[in-house]
């Protein structure tokens, strides 16, 4: 299973489905990219990666109620699976063990 | 919807042009959520140039193909290594595979071929877009209480008095049949003149009833008016070659002239009429004087009707009746006759019409008989698929391990059926391959075997591959299911310890598909015997008159007031070739049937009511030329004068006039069409048609016909006795052409048809036969496998080769001698039904069940035999040392 990663849009995807929990969707996904980061997605870019997400098994999706903003489309709303919590978990991890790694002290200097 | 008129709608139907249905929903709301948040940002164009591109965003694999591929993949994955196994297989079970491929492959080109015909034969007159619609009407009538005749011809008046009493009745159309000499003078002097059969008179009508297709001329002016006439492109080319016909004027009998407004596309093989010439039906009343308008007794016309789509025929009928009834019944009483005129269907005329004066009688099938062979076909085809299922199931003991390793490995019992379905449809994919090459080899000549013109073109028509779809995978499923249930089912463990269960289940069943298959070949053979047997009766039997070494020549159509003067110069003449023995002029040949009847009454006796009946024209030497019996009386004489009022009958007349026997009509009288005339001698009844009809009643009329001319020849040289011919016939029928054909093949012509159905029989049957033994081979050497041990074993206790042979083969003989009890009353009672359609038949031998039981049993005991032995003489060492 130590080969399993994910790519940084995977991850970033990922850590919102975990964190928006009920309101973990295509659109609001994107729109939380957007305003969170600033950062420019496609809405494509989001459901795809959606569902690679799904087919690997780190989320799954059940379809929730429509609205009238989205002409009475229903939405479908994503949540974390254990194995997605444990993969988070583990980059996390991998993560701090290497900013550890990286000397402190070049910042004081500047 | 509301959203229906939003902005965004284009491109929504955009993104449902492409994106699976399963995603769309929700890509849908977050495509509109996002459009709507946009628009309250920026201007709406800019909102909907993100959208655009949005959903053009979307239109990438991931989305397209998604929930496609990954399922696709597990299925595909799954099917080839169905495949993969199913090869494996077949290379290791070679002669099965073969047996089961070859059976099947010719079961499926059996049917394939029959069915074809079938379509074909069901095909007649259907390719009239208004077919449904079109009646035509028969003609019954009644004497004294009694049914004389039911006629396909009916009297002229009936048509128009449809059109114009019921507003049902769309349109009508006759057509009067006539033979004759069409020809026509080149502008070089050349002429050019055919013997035409059955050129028909026929209204204007008749293009707007049916679809004759007419490639110049105009279809609603080109019969309308006097001495026109509609040539088909067949004819055309006979008489005009490359020239333009219309407008050209040919003569019909060196007199009539007529003027051709229109060629027609030749008349399709499946019309139930045929005719290179239709001529305007008004010259021929300008030549009857109307009375082929009017008349209520003349019956020679085919008549047809179009009526208003969803007409009630049966309401119809019988209003027609009551107006019939209203009109004729005064008339009828005086003559206490009844006429009906039936409206019968158009498209039930080919199979199912059996009338007097059919216009093609000699091309009708009986639907008896196309029915029979579409059961034949089916016979076969399960025949063959009977062998699929023993086959797999006798086999099922070899695979069972394959089935139990395979159930613990975690196969669910859906994808070992799976498997064994794949199997049964790649054999019957293969069988199917291999009987589309049969079938087109086969085609040609299969259709001159039996007869058959169905262009090939049949084979590429879009039916005939949905058929053979339907057959492979009714074949794959109805040969495949049960073997895969079977197999399937054995439980992994008491297989993989060794214990088979002899399923007893599937060993009857078995033994009951042995015993069907039996059954049908047993059926099958006695079948085509007594066929066989019938139609050799019948052309044994003594007809009654000599057909044989008899030269016909046809008639002259022309004629003038000299022709009898001419006609006598011609038979001197004639008699004086050297092996002409004798002459003799009649108005019809044996096997041609007679269209001249009229009614004929008794003078004396109590007899009321005349009768319809047929008469014959004969000459002074038609009785000796052809050795018929004078029972009473005397034939015709040169010596009477007084003959040509006088009259000879055959014994069935003297019956149907009452008489007590032969002597006593002699010197009778009687109203013969108007005419009183004397009878002078009775005849011996002769069979005027072949023997699947009774023997007429028949009035001979003393006449110097102008239709055939009988030569009794006695030599082989016919060569010169026609060589020597010419010469006379050219000095005293100038301008007509010499047209001759022998009487034996002629008369026996009307069994053409029977003889090859027979042919076809045979050979399905045959085909049948061979099918099932394939079958039993392939049973027979799978149980001898199976038993190698207790053969060694029995063997070695001391049994013989002999012994071990009976032993083996008693458990496939059994179900033969079954099979023969049942298939014999089966057998009788559908060919004793066959047979009653015939007036002089055969009477069915209990010999012939035990000759086809015997043959059966035998061909079963070779198939079986050879397995059985091999397995007998199979050394005890070789099976047992492996112990």
């Amino acid at each position: 299973m130590g080969k399993e990663y994910l790519g940084e849009f995977e991850e970033l995807i990922l850590t919102l489905v975990a964190a928006l929990q009920e309101e973990a969707y295509g659109a609001a996904i994107a729109e939380e990219i957007e305003t969170k980061l600033k950062r420019d997605v496609n809405l494509s870019a989001v459901h795809v990666t959606l569902y690679r997400l799904e087919d690997k098994g780190y989320i799954k999706s059940a379809l929730g109620g429509g609205t009238k903003e989205r002409g009475g489309r229903r939405k479908r709303i994503f949540s974390i699976t254990s194995a997605g919590m444990a993969m988070l978990r583990v980059m996390k991890e991998s993560r701090i063990e290497l900013w550890k790694m990286v000397p402190q002290l070049k910042f004081e200097v500047v | 919807m509301a959203g229906d008129k939003e902005p965004y709608q284009f491109w929504l139907r955009i993104l449902r042009w492409f994106c699976p249905n399963d995603l769309l929903e929700e890509i849908e709301g977050d495509l509109i959520q996002k459009f709507k948040k946009d628009i309250k940002l920026f201007e709406e164009r800019r909102a909907k140039r993100i959208l655009a591109l949005n959903v053009i965003r979307f239109f990438r694999p991931e989305i397209l193909l998604r929930n496609k591929l990954s399922l696709e993949i597990i299925r595909t994955t799954m099917i080839s290594n169905y495949i993969k196994i199913a090869f494996r297989n077949f290379a290791k079970q070679k002669s099965y595979t073969f047996l089961n491929i070859i059976g099947l492959a010719m079961g499926m080109a059996a049917s394939l071929l029959i069915f074809q015909y079938v379509k074909y034969e069901k095909s007649f007159d259907t390719f009239h877009t208004r077919a449904q619609d079109i009646y035509r009407i028969q003609y019954n009538g009644w004497r004294s209480g009694k049914l004389n005749f039911e006629s396909a011809v009916a009297v002229p008046a009936t048509g128009r008095a449809l059109k114009d009493n019921f507003s049902e009745v769309e349109e009508f159309t006759r057509f009067y049949p006539r033979n004759g000499v069409m020809s026509y003078e080149r502008p070089d002097g050349e002429l050019i003149s055919f013997y035409e059969q059955k050129m028909q008179f026929a209204d204007p009508a008749v293009f707007k009833v049916f679809n004759f297709e007419l490639i110049k001329g105009n279809p609603v002016t080109a019969l309308d008016g006097v001495d026109k006439a509609v040539i088909s492109e067949r004819a055309a080319r006979k008489y005009f070659g490359q020239e333009d016909p219309v407008g050209k004027r040919v003569k019909r009998n060196a007199s009539a002239v007529f003027e051709i407004t229109g060629v027609m596309r030749d008349v399709p093989e499946n019309s139930h009429i045929k005719f290179d010439f239709l001529l305007s039906y008004a010259t021929l009343n300008r030549e009857t004087k109307n009375w082929s308008e009017t008349s209520w007794g003349w019956y020679d016309f085919y008549t047809f009707v179009l009526l208003k789509p969803n007409t009630d025929v049966n309401q119809l009928q019988s209003k027609w009746d009551a107006w019939l009834t209203k009109t004729r019944k005064a008339e009828w009483d005086r003559g206490d006759e009844k006429e009906e005129f039936i409206l019968k269907p158009l498209t039930d005329i080919h199979l199912y019409s059996h009338l007097l004066y059919e216009a093609q009688p000699a091309q009708q099938r009986d639907g008896d008989s196309v029915y029979a062979l579409s059961i034949i076909a089916i016979f076969i085809l399960v025949i063959a698929w009977v062998n699929y299922v023993n086959l797999a199931t006798a086999r099922s003991f070899s695979r069972a391990n394959e089935v139990g390793v395979r159930k613990v490995m975690g196969a669910f019992r859906s994808q070992l059926i799976g498997q064994f379905l794949t199997e049964s449809f790649i054999l019957n994919l293969s069988a199917a391959i291999l009987a589309i090459l049969t079938v087109r080899l086969l085609w040609s000549p299969f259709s001159d075997l039996a007869g058959w013109k169905i262009p090939i073109e049949f084979m590429y028509a879009a039916d005939f591959w949905k058929l053979l779809g339907l057959l492979l995978v009714a074949g794959a499923v109805v040969s495949g299911f049960y073997p895969a249930i079977i197999l399937s089912s054995f439980k992994p463990v008491s297989v993989l310890k060794g214990k088979i269960m002899r399923s007893s289940g599937g060993n009857l069943l078995r033994r009951s598909l042995v015993i069907f298959q039996f059954v049908a070949s047993v059926f099958l053979i006695s079948g085509s015997i007594i066929v066989y047997q019938q139609l050799q009766y019948m052309k044994v039997q003594d007809l009654g008159f000599t057909i044989d070494k008899t030269l016909v020549l046809k008639g002259p159509g022309v004629t003038d007031s000299s022709y009898n003067k001419k006609l006598e110069s011609f038979r001197n003449e004639v008699l004086r070739i050297p092996g002409v023995k004798s002459m003799a002029a009649v108005s019809n040949v044996p096997g041609d049937e007679i269209y001249w009847t009229q009614g004929v009454r008794r003078l004396s006796g109590t007899q009321r009511s005349g009768i319809t009946e047929s008469h014959l024209g004969i000459d002074y030497d038609f009785v000796p030329a052809f050795g018929v019996k004078v029972v009473a009386g005397r034939g015709f004489d040169r010596n009477f004068p007084e003959d040509e009022n006088r009259v000879v009958i055959n014994r069935a007349m003297m019956e149907a006039l009452e008489f007590k026997d032969p002597a006593s009509a002699l010197g009778e009288r009687l109203n013969d069409g108007g005419d009183t005339v004397e009878i002078v001698g009775v005849l011996e009844n002769f069979h005027q048609m072949s023997l699947k009809n009774k023997v007429a009643p028949l009035i001979f009329r003393l006449t110097t016909s102008t239709a055939f001319y009988t030569l009794k020849v006695e030599t082989e040289n016919y060569k010169e006795v026609l060589s020597a011919l010419e010469g006379p016939w050219k000095t005293f029928f100038p301008g007509n052409p010499l047209d001759y054909f022998f009487l034996d093949q002629f008369f026996n012509k009307q069994y053409e048809k029977d003889d090859r159905f027979g042919q076809v029989f045979t050979l399905f049957t045959a085909l049948a036969i061979f099918i099932a033994s394939l079958g039993l081979f392939g049973l027979a050497s799978f149980m001898a496998l199976q038993r190698t041990k207790e053969i060694g074993i029995r063997k070695v206790l001391g049994s013989t080769v002999p012994g071990i042979v009976m032993l083996l083969s008693r458990s496939f003989l059994q179900p033969v001698v079954l099979a023969n009890l049942l298939a014999w009353p089966l057998a009788w009672w559908a060919m004793e039904r066959w047979l009653q359609s015939f007036p002089y038949r055969i009477a069915i031998s209990p010999f012939i069940f035990l000759l086809a039981g015997g043959l059966v049993t035998l061909i079963a005991f070779i198939s079986v035999s050879s397995q059985t032995f091999k397995a007998a003489l199979t050394k005890p060492a070789e099976t047992l040392k492996y112990e």
